[in-house]
């Protein structure tokens, strides 16, 4: 089973999966990824794992071969609240050294470069913190 | 425990979800029982990818406790593998969408992986991995100093 939820915020094409990331699963998102950068002109790309509960290497070849698409146009791309198991994953095949980890999507989007507004300064700096740490791991 | 299954993508996350259940029988952590269910899973795709081609088969799946030591051998009756250190080499493949680490993965979350292939008969694989702390990697014993089980094949 895989949900798949997407917007565009500013520049950046959010892709939200829930459910499990495998040989059967992975080819919609790359279907769904290829065909929404392609009609929205989204340059960057974040995927929000945050309830994505298995990957394995189907799973990591949808996410790196997306990273080309971005990577191939000058875009950024990211991957959002991965969970302790497929962070795992990602930091064994050595996608994580590619491509940047966040702890939320909010992180993420601030790395693409989005400024939310309202936001207090104290939080935001914590935000961004937060945001190195996970680039860093 | 032996399941048998169409060798289809729909069957890959049933396979890897029976064999952790199954394996969660020894005192296993949620971490284990997700490095088996990766490395299950891998080993059902591979078959699903490169052991039929169009004309379809089935995958084989058996698994056994013995003391501390889980083994799964993941079995069809393919074409075969005609090079297998080629195969397990990291970024080697045919299907270019899996990025070649399958038997990466296999090798990083198990502690013991064995491929038998006759070309134009099928191949095995079987992982083993031990439910205890502080285990040597690639054969080490349990807790109870007992040796991991004898390869069934």
């Amino acid at each position: 089973m895989l949900q798949i939820e997407h917007q565009v915020l500013d520049n950046t094409l959010v892709v939200t999966v829930a459910g499990e990331l495998d040989l059967e699963t992975a080819p919609r998102l790359r279907v769904l990824v290829d065909s929404e950068l392609a009609h929205s002109g989204a340059r960057n790309l974040l995927l929000d794992l945050a309830a994505v509960s298995f990957l394995d290497s189907s799973g990591l070849g949808a996410i790196l071969g997306r990273y080309r698409t971005v990577a191939a146009t000058g875009g950024k791309m990211g991957i959002a609240g991965a969970t302790t198991s497929v962070k795992r994953v990602l930091r064994l095949s050595g996608v994580a050294q590619i491509v940047s980890l966040f702890n939320t999507r909010e992180t993420g989007l601030r790395s693409m470069g989005r400024q939310r507004r309202g936001r207090p300064a104290k939080r935001s700096r914590q935000a961004a913190v937060s945001g190195v740490i996970s680039n860093v791991c | 425990m032996t399941l048998q299954l169409p060798a289809r993508a729909a069957n890959v996350s049933l396979a890897r979800a029976t064999v952790a259940a199954f394996a969660a029988q020894l005192p296993f952590t949620v971490e284990d029982l997700e490095d088996i269910k990766v490395a299950v899973s891998e080993a059902v795709s591979n078959v699903i990818l490169h052991a039929y081609g169009d004309v379809g088969g089935e995958v084989s799946i058996f698994a056994s406790l013995s003391g501390d030591w889980l083994e799964v051998t993941i079995e069809d009756n393919g074409r075969g593998i005609s090079d297998i250190a080629q195969a397990r080499q990291p970024s080697y493949t045919t299907s270019p969408d899996r990025m070649g680490l399958g038997f990466v993965l296999m090798e990083s979350f198990m502690d013991g992986i064995e491929v038998r292939s006759v070309p134009g008969r099928g191949t095995s694989v079987t992982l083993r991995k031990v439910a205890a702390k502080g285990h040597a990697r690639g054969g080490g014993k349990g807790t109870n100093g007992q040796e991991p089980p004898q390869q069934a094949l």
